[in-house]
């Protein structure tokens, strides 16, 4: 290659970005398209990416199940329903056309997925109408099994993307790092998917460790707009002991426990106190259909509590079933595992001994419980065709935005697939009409420098350190509760850290698995998100979805209900514009509530949950 | 807790050694190996190679297995128990670096 020929380059029309369910079927809608394609994933596929920590289940409209898929299923659950709860749940800033897409494409690549599950002889469980229940890996392993219906796709694995390398405004590749061989490398490609999931800046995240907003950093430095970057979804999740910490089984233990067991836990602060969440509350949202709510209710009422100095030291609160009899609980207990017990060796959820949870939860004794953070709903601005601002770049799946709008509900799974797929398909188009080129010698050269700074930096600041700082700021100030204060901290530290830690990021050893060297690269990307993100979360004085604001509980929809997008500016600047969401089907809201769990209870709302529950 | 860590730079054919560090945890903690490995990278030295890309933390992708006291184990599940802990690449593979065997 022209000016770079130490690096050895490979050549294909599109290269996608991710080894889950965005780039797995991506990479399989191009291939069918006719295009070659090159996939590169930082894990193995199979293996990585946030599929494999799912729940999890996904779902389709009873009315699709029947049509679409053969199923038996109520048809009353229609497509229209469907797309009405996730637009309402999304508090109103999902962009309608790609929620159209979501709900109208969904079905037929989840038939397929089944299909991949069945054939890989992984179980999923058909739970009612279209609901399926199964574990991260084996959602992992269907996706795997997919790739083989697309055998002329070249896959590297271990291998992280580092930058989209450009000319005239286009991509014409990527610039990339083989982790284990500690080499950087090119390819040169017409189209570019990016499908490497969210961001996750925070201590405390149920996500794979490494979830850097890879792809919302390589395509921002691309080039491209972000947006929604203030909304990040938390959940129940371990604090304690510290082998669980990071595990959603709390979540799933109040799921299961009460949907199949019969009991619901209290929820208790550090000192005993009951955490009160109003009966109304708990009627119409947490318990109503699918329990999905259940995240928002959990996330609203306990962090307030946490907030206000009732958490324990590990910053969580005690789930409380001690109003049961021991034989209640003794069926709390069989109810979570005739669901879960599937799945996973005896006594575990995934590869966690929980026996001693369990066993405190038989004794009545509280169950100590954080919220960590699983998903970003912001990301790169995307169409219904999955393009970004940026003609020749693509994403999908948690990389993008715009499905879920403030908060997600809706399942991530089907997600990532119906939006992979779109991906690959307008990929592949767009390649067809491309000359193949070379990059700029500009763009590909500071690509390289950048890539290799921290490794030619021998003395300075562990990447390593730098991740530590910027969870610690975020986690006080960009949490499940905001304040301007908060913020304002947050932002302040955040930006120290990219102007005097970031320049510094130094690596010790060679390149041959330096993760040191991996941080630093990540960490650029994770800094374009969290830096975006305390921004929006600044402008935005208002609470909606899981944006929440101690000082502006209100949801205000008269001056709120707009998006907030970056354009990445040449100089390093800020420029953000807002804009009111793109409407199809459902009208946007007037008025205010008095926080984001009475928005649920508005009359006018008219929240019918498509999934049963 | 007494740390012993199998060294071994990326060269070919450079010959490993162990290196000790003393961690602030007790069997009491219930931390795990991957814990453990966590702090020293933060706290000690950030060159040292264990797998850590990628990384599930729960023992679903199976990706960070090395020997704990001479068994193959994961350092992610693997709860850190004993006063002093070695820990060695596994012995199967070829080592990249440190902990890290090849793929």
């Amino acid at each position: 290659m022209a000016g770079n020929s130490e690096l050895r380059f490979l050549q294909t029309d599109v290269v996608v970005a991710g080894g889950a369910g965005a780039g797995v079927t991506a990479a399989l809608a191009a291939f069918r398209a006719g295009a070659d394609v090159i996939l590169v994933s930082k894990g193995k596929v199979g293996r990585s990416g946030n599929v494999v920590m799912a729940g999890g289940s996904l779902s389709v409209d009873g009315y699709s199940a029947k049509k679409v898929m053969g199923l038996e299923a109520d048809e009353s659950i229609s497509p229209e329903g469907w797309f009405d709860s996730l637009v309402k749940e999304g508090f109103y800033l999902s962009d309608q056309p790609v929620v159209e897409q979501f709900t109208s494409d969904g079905p037929a690549i989840v038939k397929e997925y089944i299909q991949w599950a069945q054939r890989a002889n992984v179980p999923f469980k058909q739970l009612k109408d279209g609901k399926w229940v199964s574990s991260g890996r084996n959602f992992a392993l269907a996706l795997k099994e997919g790739l083989r219906d697309a055998p002329g796709v070249e896959i590297l694995e271990d291998t992280s993307v580092i930058d989209v390398l450009m000319r005239d405004g286009r991509p014409a590749g990527i610039l990339a790092l083989d982790i284990y061989r500690g080499e950087l490398f090119v390819v040169l490609a017409k189209a570019v998917v990016l499908g490497t999931g969210g961001y996750q800046p925070f201590s405390l995240k149920n996500s794979v460790t490494d979830m850097t907003g890879d792809g919302v950093g390589i395509g921002f430095r691309a080039g491209a707009d972000i947006a929604d970057m203030e909304f990040l979804l938390s959940l129940p999740t371990a604090v304690a002991p510290p082998y669980l910490r990071g595990s959603i089984l709390p979540y799933v233990l109040i799921v299961y426990c009460g949907l199949k067991g019969g009991a619901w836990p209290q929820f208790r602060d550090a000192h005993g106190d009951l955490i009160a969440v109003p009966e109304e509350i708990m009627e119409k949202t947490a318990f109503y259909k699918g329990f999905k709510l259940i995240k928002l209710v959990c996330t609203y009422y306990w962090g307030e509590a946490i907030f206000h100095g009732r958490g324990t030291k590990n910053g969580g609160i005690f789930l409380d079933y001690s109003r049961y009899t021991p034989k209640q609980r003794e069926e709390a207990v069989k109810g979570y595992f005739s669901v879960q017990g599937e799945y996973y060796a005896t006594n575990h959820y995934k590869g966690d001994d929980i026996s001693r949870v369990m066993d405190n939860l038989r004794d009545g004794k509280g169950i100590e419980t954080g919220l960590g953070f699983e998903y970003s709903c912001g990301g790169l601005l995307i169409d219904e065709h999955m393009r970004t601002t940026v003609p020749g770049i693509f994403a999908g799946g948690e990389t993008g935005s715009g499905t879920f709008g403030a908060m997600r509900v809706g399942d991530g799974l089907v997600e990532m697939l119906v939006q992979g797929y779109k991906a690959g398909e307008s990929a592949a188009a767009f390649a067809r009409n491309i000359e193949p080129g070379t990059p700029d010698k500009e763009s590909t050269r500071c690509c390289v420098e950048r890539a290799y700074a921290p490794l030619r930096r021998k003395t300075g600041i562990s990447p390593v350190l730098v991740q530590a700082r910027i969870e610690k700021a975020c986690d006080a100030g960009f949490g499940f509760r905001r304040t301007e204060a908060g913020l304002l901290a947050a932002l302040k530290e955040l930006r120290r850290i990219r102007t005097e830690d970031m320049p510094h990021m130094a690596v010790s050893g060679g390149p041959r698995y330096n993760i040191e060297w991996l941080t630093a690269l990540q960490m650029e990307n994770l800094m374009v998100c969290v830096e975006h993100g305390v921004l929006a979360a600044l402008e935005r004085k208002e609470s909606r979805g899981n944006h929440i604001r101690d000082d502006y509980p209100q949801v205000d929809h008269d001056t709120w209900t707009v998006r907030q997008i970056f354009t990445p500016m040449a100089d390093g600047g800020i420029n953000m514009r807002k804009e009111t969401p793109r409407v199809t089907k459902v009208p946007l809201l007037r008025g205010k509530d008095e926080n984001v769990m009475q928005f649920f209870l508005r009359p006018d709302l008219d929240y019918k949950r498509y999934q049963w529950g | 807790m007494h740390v012993e860590i199998y060294r071994q730079d990326d060269e070919n054919n450079s010959v490993g050694h162990y290196d000790i560090f003393v961690v602030p945890y007790t069997d009491e903690d219930k931390v795990t190996v991957m814990d453990v490995l966590d702090y020293i990278s933060l706290h000690y030295d950030g060159s040292l190679a264990y797998y850590k890309h990628s990384v599930c933390d729960h023992g679903i992708c199976g990706r960070c297995g090395l020997r704990v006291n001479g068994k193959a184990a994961m350092a992610c599940t693997t709860i850190a128990e004993t006063a002093h802990l070695r820990l060695d690449p596994l012995r199967s593979k070829d080592v990249v670096r440190d902990l890290v065997v090849v793929p």
